[in-house]
């Protein structure tokens, strides 16, 4: 920037001339320099220049023109980055696997590191918690009562189920690709424990509806392994399946 | 010494959903010059390859050398120096999936400017996730701040900011580095 008010005329156009040439030399952002705002005072210093001044203010020229030059670059750059990014997005997006993708998050994640600690209000969150649970959950801990087994395994041939539950899975899921998990299961504690294994060993995956919380059976599926606790309605117990 | 110990407790132990705390809390309570303890505390955790960032509301990253009136509504926390490792990060709760999901969402967010409908952010995910596991986990990534709901848009959240280098996920980090060399 061109700062004060010079004397001569010359010297407004050799200070034009020292700004350029910093601004040009120093390699930084070429749009520091207001280029408008040179040119102005080059234009009204033209009239009073005497002919070796008219020397200095061609050169001052070609400098600007040489940084107007800098600046389209300097452009040009920034726009092809610019429109650059949302193509590469979508090209990891579209060409990377899960895993691949997580790989390509941790590159770039440098997550933040906190330890939780109980405070006064998660302590009156949790008496909330155990006051809404009733009477199936009493505080006091000599009040609670175990239940009995609800599922006692005794079967003489637990293969014979294994294999007809097997079977079955395999034709329901040929012709219908997914069934509800009662209707395979039949509220029968053994026929679940048998699907329970058969998921397990990859027959099949359990599916849960989100919103209204119904399993189904479906064939297996690729990605990691996670617990499904599936309980069945009536028998006072529960069996545990793993799904995918 | 003391007051080193001080800011560790506060910075380390989350008292609230959201980590951090601000620029005007830890004036208050380790004095005027915190922005010193700070650069101490930095000097120990570096050695165990944690770091001290401060980072605006939006989450975009703040110098500690922007002083003491610029950083007083800055949020202080303290973030890993390096890259976690696959294994680390599920040790810490995070499934693969989880992970890889909100890689896709932050990626078609920034494709998009950073905000998209939430309907199509669902159905770019579904492409490669179950559905009940990507809404699940979109509300969880809103929680936890990664991703801010706006109407029905998603915008990339004040954590992603962060806690992420968008630049190095979207792969454009190392054409910004030439080309701030070339100038």
């Amino acid at each position: 920037m061109v700062a004060g008010t010079p004397r001569e005329p010359e010297d407004v156009v050799r200070r034009v001339l020292e700004t350029v040439v910093r601004a040009l030399e120093s390699g930084g952002d070429p749009f520091a320099v207001d280029v408008g705002r040179l040119f102005e005072e080059l234009r009204e210093a033209l009239p009073g220049l005497r002919e070796w001044g008219l020397t200095l203010d061609a050169e001052a020229v070609r400098r600007l023109a040489e940084l107007i030059r800098k600046q389209e670059e300097w452009v040009e750059g920034r726009v092809s980055t610019l429109s650059l990014g949302p193509f590469l997005a979508l090209v990891k997006l579209a060409a990377l696997g899960p895993r691949e993708l997580a790989l390509e998050l941790l590159k770039a994640w440098r997550p933040a590191v906190s330890l939780d600690r109980m405070s006064l209000s998660d302590l009156l969150k949790g008496l909330e918690y155990l006051g809404s649970r009733g009477p199936r959950y009493p505080l006091e801990p000599g009040a609670l009562e175990v239940p009995e087994l609800a599922f006692e395994v005794n079967v003489p041939d637990l293969e014979s189920v294994l294999r007809n539950v097997r079977e079955e899975l395999r034709k329901a899921l040929a012709s219908r690709g997914r069934i509800p998990y009662s209707e395979l299961v039949r509220g029968d504690a053994l026929r679940a424990y048998a699907l329970s294994v058969l998921c397990g060993e990859g027959y099949a995956s359990l599916e849960v509806e989100p919103l209204s919380g119904e399993v189904f059976v479906v064939p297996p599926r690729d990605g990691e392994y996670e617990s499904v606790a599936v309980v069945l309605k009536g028998a006072g117990g529960g069996t545990r399946a793993k799904g995918n | 010494m003391e007051k080193i110990k001080r800011a560790a407790r506060m910075l380390l132990f989350r008292a609230h959903a959201r980590p951090g705390v601000k620029g005007w809390e830890l004036r208050k309570a380790l004095g005027p010059d915190y922005l010193d303890v700070i650069r101490g505390l930095n000097e120990y955790l570096s050695l165990l390859g944690l770091e001290v960032r401060a980072v605006d509301e939006g989450g975009r990253r703040l110098s500690l050398d922007e002083g003491e009136s610029g950083l007083s509504q800055a949020i202080f926390l303290v973030a890993l120096r390096e890259q976690p490792t696959l294994t680390e990060a599920k040790t810490s709760g995070w499934r693969v999936d989880d992970l890889a999901m909100l890689a896709a969402s932050l990626l078609y967010l920034a494709s998009n400017g950073g905000r998209a409908p939430r309907r199509l952010v669902v159905e770019v995910l579904r492409a490669k996730f179950p559905r009940w596991r990507v809404e699940a986990a979109l509300d969880r990534f809103i929680r936890a701040g990664y991703l801010r709901e706006e109407g029905d848009a998603l915008v990339i959240g004040w954590r992603a900011y962060a806690e992420v280098d968008i630049d190095q996920l979207v792969g454009v980090a190392r054409l910004k580095r030439e080309e701030g060399e070339g100038e």
